[in-house]
């Protein structure tokens, strides 16, 4: 966040502006000049402020502690704007003003703990408006509101540390201090203490000094007018919500959950993201190579017939043409052969030869002998009976059935 | 617990989603399942397969050019003996005609020829087949058989193969001095395509 922001302090009657100008976190301040007398003072007195404002300019009148009462009230942030006629009550019974006359702030003290307060500060209309409409007399100013002096402390960067006090010896009002603890603004206004400042300082605490131009009986970090003024312009960034000023608006709450909220959606959102664009990717993907499988489609059915059609005449020619082709062989030598199994007194009724074996069955004088002669030729091998022998009385010969295999039979 | 310690649980819970959900989806459970049809990565798994396939295919074309020539080159080599017909139909007649001269060249009756179905060669698209016959004729003695055989076995172009020979008798025949004789004849066909040239 960065912008320009004027820090209107009032030391009595007279006006000093501080000029802060913040970039990201880290602020620039410096005192661009004083009005003496500023309510009543030409616009001449103001220009050299003027100069320095444009209408982007954030103006913050800080309102002088001794103009305020101040109060704390156990009243959650969260519930300001329901607390309207609770806080009115409050300042009616214990203000020295009634809260028609007044313009009302809240700080929040304990903020980062489960029951934070609230500090209630007001300070009478009467003494703040014409302050108020002397702003845009002379400044050509952007939006402007006013806070309590109070609302610096909250941009000093106390929050970072387990413990701080800052002393504040505002010869106004009295010495006072005021007490942040595990980052939270704990008491405003407390009277100054110095055992309780050592307590927190031997305890490791950080112990700042607000600069009021007047000794203070204690040692601790110097917070310069210029500072504090960049304190209390820092503080809606330092503490957002924490103040709701006099006049103006209310800084942003933070929201703590904010950030875990959108990281949460941001990962759901990237996962769903991802799965769609992996979809997406893949969907461009098979449309690209749908599209090239297309345009390969005619030479794959060329390439298909060509290779099944040569597939196929290599299996016709390996698988059934050239073992067939292999075992022709004459049959005619081994057709003799087998008939010249049978003796010349003998004959077959049948003969039966093909390229595995010979059947043959007949007559013989002796039946064993063709079996025999069979067995014997080099075309065959393991002659058998196939039925028993019998005789044939008529012709005194016996009868025979013989199978033989081929020895040159292919597998 | 403090609003701040709040939010640190809470971007820590953050944190470990993160994790989690990039966990869950290195192992691909956020991804929809590989079998699952309507997954356009699937489907793209699906494609890129398959034109992987069909570029291999292409790619190998020339490898099945080749092979082409080889059968070719086979085929036109059993030119010789085989038989060149452009059906199995016309083929069987002409071989027919064949046996059927060499027999009654012999001076012996017409025998009776049949065709023989035969087993996957003879699928009508394939470019070459064996084709078979089956003859019965009628001879006087086993010698007028052989000579059958004989002649049948040395044709030359194209060649003939008795691939079985049965025969009957004189032994025991109803007719005096007959021997029938039942042979199984083959040949190698060549188809020729429709226009006339030889496949």
């Amino acid at each position: 966040m960065s912008g320009t922001h004027l820090i209107l302090n009032i030391e009595g009657q007279n006006a000093i502006a501080t000029l802060v100008r913040t970039s990201g976190s880290s602020p620039a301040a410096q005192t661009i000049g004083s009005v003496t007398n500023a309510l009543h003072a030409p616009r001449s007195d103001w220009r050299a402020i003027a100069e320095q404002v444009n209408a982007r300019t954030l103006v913050s009148l800080v309102v002088p502690t001794e103009w305020c009462a101040s109060r704390e009230a156990p009243i959650e942030p969260r519930d300001w704007a329901r607390s309207e006629n609770a806080i009115r009550e409050l300042v009616d019974s214990t203000f020295p003003f009634s809260s028609s006359e007044a313009h009302v702030s809240l700080i929040v003290l304990d903020a980062h703990t489960t029951s934070p307060r609230t500090l209630i500060v007001g300070a009478a209309r009467a003494r703040i408006e014409p302050w108020l409409d002397a702003i845009p007399t002379n400044l050509a100013a952007g939006a402007i509101r006013a806070v309590p002096e109070a609302a610096g402390l909250l941009g000093l960067g106390a929050q970072h540390d387990d413990a701080c006090v800052i002393v504040d010896p505002n010869p106004a009002v009295g010495a006072s201090m005021h007490r942040f603890e595990r980052g939270s603004l704990v008491s405003v206004g407390e009277p100054f203490d110095s055992d309780e400042v050592e307590d927190v300082r031997a305890l490791g605490g950080r112990v700042m000094v607000l600069e009021r131009g007047v000794e203070v009986p204690i040692a601790g970090e110097t917070v310069s007018r210029v500072s504090f003024a960049a304190g209390t312009a820092m503080e809606p960034l330092a503490a957002p919500g924490a103040v709701r000023p006099f006049v103006g608006e209310r800084s942003r709450q933070a929201r703590p959950m904010l950030v875990p909220a959108g990281m949460l959606a941001a990962a759901i959102a990237l996962v769903i993201a991802g799965v769609w664009y992996e979809s997406q990717r893949y969907s461009g993907a098979l449309e690209r190579v749908a599209s090239r499988r297309a345009a390969l489609a005619d030479s794959v059915a060329d390439v298909t017939a060509e290779r099944d059609a040569a597939l196929r005449a290599r299996d016709t020619l390996e698988g059934e043409v050239a073992p067939t082709i292999d075992g022709w062989r004459p049959i005619l030598p081994t057709l003799r052969e087998a008939l010249d199994a049978l003796p010349d007194d003998g004959f077959a009724y049948r003969v039966r030869l093909d390229a595995r074996r010979v059947e043959m069955s007949g007559e013989a004088p002796r039946a064993a002998e063709v079996l025999e002669r069979l067995d014997a030729s080099n075309a065959f091998t393991s002659a058998e009976q196939t039925q028993p022998i019998s005789t044939v009385p008529i012709r005194e010969l016996e009868t025979f059935a013989v199978r033989a295999e081929r020895t040159e039979a292919t597998p | 617990m403090t609003n701040d310690r709040v939010r640190k649980g809470v971007m820590l819970g953050v944190v470990l989603l993160l994790v989690a959900l990039v966990g869950v989806d290195r192992l691909g459970l956020l991804t929809p399942d590989d079998d699952a049809p309507a997954s356009a990565r699937s489907a793209f798994l699906v494609e890129a397969s398959a034109l992987e396939s069909d570029r291999a295919l292409v790619d190998a074309r020339p490898a099945w050019a080749s092979l082409a020539r080889e059968t070719d080159e086979q085929i036109a080599r059993l030119q010789t003996i085989a038989l060149s017909e452009r059906t199995p139909e016309l083929a069987q007649g002409r071989m027919r005609d064949m046996v059927v001269a060499a027999v009654t060249q012999l001076g012996l009756d017409r025998p009776r020829t049949s065709a023989v179905d035969l087993t996957r060669a003879n699928a009508e698209r394939e470019r070459v087949q064996i084709i078979a016959l089956r003859v019965d004729l009628t001879a006087t003695n086993p010698r007028e058989i052989f000579s059958v055989i004989d002649r049948l076995e040395n044709m030359r172009e194209p060649r003939l193969h008795v691939a079985s020979v049965e025969l009957s008798g004189p032994g025991l025949a109803q007719i005096p001095r007959q021997v029938d004789a039942t042979l199984r004849v083959e040949a190698i066909v060549l188809l020729r395509e429709q226009n006339g040239g030889a496949s």
